[in-house]
């Protein structure tokens, strides 16, 4: 009985050595884990409600009101950081939920017809990938109008082909394997085989390249807004706090310098957390050690 | 007088490092000598750590590998010299031929550069000069139409051209040393003869002695004059190919030779070793055979058995053995 | 009555069309004209190289590649007539068994459903309680144990795996098992293993083997018939201790001359002839450019598989030569 419980221990007890050994998947994991709770929590508390005005505060740099300072309109700028973190954040998992799952689709369809249907799929790719997310988005915004929908939508649109690439080579390399030929051989169809064998053997890839698309998702997001593309105003995002404080940069420097520091790490942490998920997801993945 | 061995591996010891700590024990206590143009066989199973020998003769070892012991190579001890000695003798003194032939070649370069590469870089050539002998090697390893092949790329090549290659690269410097890691597994047995051929033909020519790594009796059989058997990265025999594969003295190597497929005229089952290779982290107390071996007496699983000369020439592991020799 | 061969292959062809931009299509005719049989309850081995083709048959006879012309029947049923549903149904009764013993297990999948896979082609397909049982039992038959099944293939060595595809190749209770390379991974011991549990398989539940591999040896060892192939042909066929002792083509000898063996010491007296670029050959025998007896006939007529003494075929148009009463043993040293 008690053998029986040293077996199950040991592997968890290795499991912890080995994440101290992961810097990366650390740092990026706790960047994001806190991102995470500011954006929830600024759904119920923020210092100063993120739109409300007071003129007679207005560009006060950080600590002389409010923890970091004020914008020309006088609204707290920690308030529509952690506002703007809610927004961010939120669109670009929507979007690259809407991406990733789409793409994904459409490359394991791709990998497992072959011929005809993933000449044309992979050519649609190129189409796309050819426009600059932020054209597409202008055109989708001149169609939609801004808001949110606009940019989820925008910045899906480009996830899709990223997503489909990425799974049709992942994809067509399980399809090659001996075992989906042993399913064949088992009588099994090509959905079957997609569930059962295909996606789980690249479902590791797959999640690194979530992680890596969400830090490019914000950063389209941010660039977006900063056009004046993506959430209308007074919606804060981190990108139109860049924008409006393009006139102030010499008399309030933290006006620029707080949202880009906020984009930047964020970024950072969403390519940390990638980078550390494929170095512990990876080399397992290839099955003989 | 007699001169000093070309090689002479004394009480190799290799152990790794692991991911959650502590070591783990690979190889131990391996020794043997070789003199210029001889050949050696080291036959194993997956599991006996020969090819971790061949990387450490090489001065290939992973940075997670510690090596206590002894290589004297051409007078100078492989294992204290530091990355840029052994990098002058590496691939100039001591050549080394791998099992892959697709994944040894660069994809990206011609077969002549490749070739000419190592002539650059070690001999200061021109790079024409060395294309040049790069050409001749390529003819030397019977590749038909030798100039034109020289600017192919490996994929345009099958499996036993790319061989002969990965032979060419390795002869071009001359090295007074070859490590073959068995070199013909992956190929077919016709082209398999005509590698084997032509790696006998050039070592008499040159003079080289080989090491042959493999865990195909015949190939050893073919090409070297002595074998060492191992096992658990231990050496367990070792001998003249001829006594070793006919009258072997250790239990392993009589199992081993026991399962070598034959025809059974009564129609019978294989003979096989009972078991499987243990993980070093799991070997029996005492022999690290004795869990398996058909002949095993309660004095084996006692204490290790040492490395004895029952006569000059041959080595074996094993109290039984000895035992035999003595009556 | 001669009982009706387990499987039945006529004129099997399959050719590979590789399209070009710029040159006209190239045919790779990687079947040419296969004919064979292989009878309930027996080992049939088939050897070759490279490029022979033995792969491409294997996967024709599994149904999962199609032939360009020709026939297979198996069981009395024409396999590639069948419709989709009935094809299926077919297939619990042959199975393969693949040569990597690390790329034909699922590593995400647990040992259990692994093995439990084919019976998918069931019609009436088990249930849980059902399914586990059988998976155990066939499990212990191949000399694992029933626990092994909650484990995952990275926890297996190389000859555990093999038994692990060995069972799921049984748990159908196929009629046959086709095995390519199955044993060529492994290392001598465990091989001996896994050659034994073959043979085992073949008294005891009577499961024909269809056993390809490139190593002479081992078919010696435990075939039952063997055909010889070469470059999408098959060159020689008969039982197989015979056909090793005195064969009766010039490639098999070539073959047999090249394997090492524990018993040849050195270099072997006799220099095989280097082997020339693989070309188009043309009309002809195949083989002629490497052939130590080569005639003029070769070089126009291409030999047809022919019986040549009881129970003995081959493709040559100089095998009476090779007939071990027609010539001293001498001259026939390549």
């Amino acid at each position: 009985m008690s053998s029986a419980i040293k077996t199950v221990e040991q592997p968890a007890m290795r499991r912890t050595s080995l994440f101290l050994r992961r810097p990366n998947l650390i740092i990026g994991g706790a960047i994001i884990a806190i991102l995470v709770i500011i954006a929830f929590v600024s759904l119920f508390w923020t210092p100063m409600p993120p739109g409300k005005m007071q003129i007679i505060h207005k560009l006060k740099p950080p600590l002389a009101q409010g923890l970091l300072g004020t914008d020309h309109f006088g609204r707290d700028v920690l308030s529509m950081l952690m506002a703007g973190a809610w927004n961010s954040l939120s669109i670009a998992t929507v979007a690259v939920a809407f991406g990733a799952s789409l793409g994904t689709l459409l490359g394991v369809t791709a990998a497992a017809l072959r011929g005809v249907f993933e000449a044309v799929a992979m050519r649609a790719n190129d189409v796309i990938f050819a426009f600059p997310p932020i054209l597409s988005a202008m055109m989708l915004g001149a169609l939609l109008g801004t808001g949110r929908f606009t940019a989820i939508i925008a910045i899906a649109v480009f996830m899709v082909p990223v997503f489909s690439r990425v799974t049709v080579s992942a994809a067509s390399q399980v399809w090659a394997r001996d075992y989906v030929l042993a399913a064949r051989g088992a009588g099994k169809g090509g959905v079957l085989i997609t569930v059962e064998h295909i996606l789980p053997n690249i479902a590791n890839q797959i999640i690194v390249q979530v992680t890596i698309q969400l830090g490019l998702a914000i950063l389209t997001e941010a660039g977006l807004s900063f056009l004046g593309l993506g959430m209308a105003p007074p919606a804060p995002t981190w990108g139109r706090m860049l924008a409006d404080a393009q006139t102030y940069l010499a008399t309030a420097p933290w006006l620029a310098i707080l949202p880009g520091l906020a984009i930047a790490l964020t970024v950072f942490g969403f390519n940390m957390l990638g980078d550390g998920l494929r170095d512990l997801l990876d080399p397992r993945e290839k099955g003989r050690t | 007088m007699t001169e000093a061995p070309l090689l002479s591996v004394e009480n190799l010891a290799i152990s790794m490092r692991l991911p959650a700590g502590g070591h783990m024990q690979i190889l131990t206590d391996v020794g043997f000598a070789l003199n210029a143009g001889e050949t050696l066989g080291v036959v194993g199973e997956s599991g006996s750590g020969k090819s971790l020998l061949s990387l450490a003769i090489m001065g290939l070892l992973p940075g997670a590998a510690t090596a206590t012991g002894r290589i004297m190579f051409e007078g100078r001890n492989l294992l204290g010299l530091d990355d840029e000695a052994l990098c002058t003798v590496r691939g100039k003194r001591v050549g080394m031929i791998f099992q892959e032939p697709m994944t040894a070649l660069n994809p990206a370069m011609t077969v002549g550069d490749q070739i000419a590469e190592g002539l650059v870089w070690h001999e200061g050539l021109s790079w024409k000069v060395a294309r040049a002998q790069a050409v001749e090697l390529l003819d030397r390893v019977r590749i038909a139409d030798a100039k034109r092949r020289a600017q192919t790329y490996p994929h345009e090549m099958s499996g036993g051209q790319r061989q002969r290659v990965g032979i060419a690269m390795a002869l071009a410097l001359k090295p007074a040393l070859m490590i073959a890691d068995e070199p013909t597994t992956a190929l077919d047995v016709t082209v398999q003869a005509e590698v084997l051929d032509i790696l006998d033909d050039l070592r008499r020519e040159y003079g080289m002695a080989l090491i042959l790594v493999s865990h195909d009796l015949g190939v050893i059989a073919r090409m070297c004059a002595r074998t060492v058997v191992m096992y658990a990265g231990r050496r367990m025999e070792e001998g003249p190919t001829r006594d070793v594969l006919t009258r072997p003295l250790n239990p392993y190597s009589r199992g081993l030779l026991r399962a070598v497929p034959k025809r059974r005229t009564d129609g019978g089952r294989l003979d096989t070793i009972p078991g499987s290779v243990p993980g070093f982290a799991k070997l029996p107390p005492g022999c690290c055979f004795s869990d398996r071996c058909p002949e095993r007496i309660a004095d084996c699983q006692e204490a290790e058995p040492a490395w004895a000369i029952p006569t000059v020439g041959r080595g074996v592991r094993c109290i039984r053995a000895m035992q035999e020799f003595a009556r | 009555m001669k009982k009706r061969p387990l499987l039945d292959i006529r004129c099997l062809t399959r050719d590979y069309v590789g399209n070009s931009l710029f040159s006209k299509p190239h045919v790779n005719r990687a079947l040419d004209d296969l004919t064979m049989t292989v009878d309930a309850g027996t080992i049939h081995g088939i050897v070759g190289e490279s490029g022979c083709g033995k792969s491409t048959l294997a996967r024709i006879v599994m149904g999962l590649d199609r032939p360009t012309s020709g026939e297979v029947i198996f069981d009395g049923d024409e396999v590639f007539r069948l419709n989709d549903k009935e094809l299926k149904r077919k297939r619990r009764d042959f199975q393969m068994v693949f040569q990597d013993p690390f790329g034909s297990l699922n590593p995400r999948h647990t040992v259990g459903r692994i093995v439990a896979e084919p019976l998918h082609v069931l019609d009436a397909r088990p249930g849980g309680a059902e399914t586990r049982d059988k998976v155990a039992a066939m499990l212990e038959s191949v000399g694992l144990t029933a626990a092994h099944a909650e484990r995952h293939p990275h926890e297996f060595s190389g000859g555990q795996r093999q038994r692990i595809a060995i069972a799921r190749a049984l748990i159908t209770e196929p009629k046959l098992v086709v095995a390519d390379e199955a044993v060529s991974a492994l290392d001598l011991s465990v091989q001996a293993q896994v050659l034994n549990l073959l043979m085992e398989l073949r008294e005891k539940r009577g499961v024909t083997f269809l056993f390809i591999t490139h190593n002479l040896a081992v078919v010696d060892a435990i075939a039952d018939m063997v055909g010889v192939m070469y470059r999408g042909r098959m060159v020689e066929t008969g039982p197989a201790q015979e056909v090793f002792a005195s064969p009766l083509h010039p490639y098999t000898q070539v073959l047999a001359a090249a394997e090492p063996s524990i018993e040849k010491f050195g270099r072997p007296a006799s220099q095989p002839k280097p082997i020339a670029a693989i070309a188009d050959i043309g009309v002809g025998c195949s083989f002629r450019n490497r052939c130590p007896i080569a005639a003029a006939r070769c070089a126009v007529e291409q030999p047809q598989l022919r019986t040549l003494s009881p129970g003995r075929q081959t493709a040559c148009h100089r095998a009476e030569d090779l007939l071990p009463s027609s010539q001293p043993a001498e001259a026939l040293r390549i």
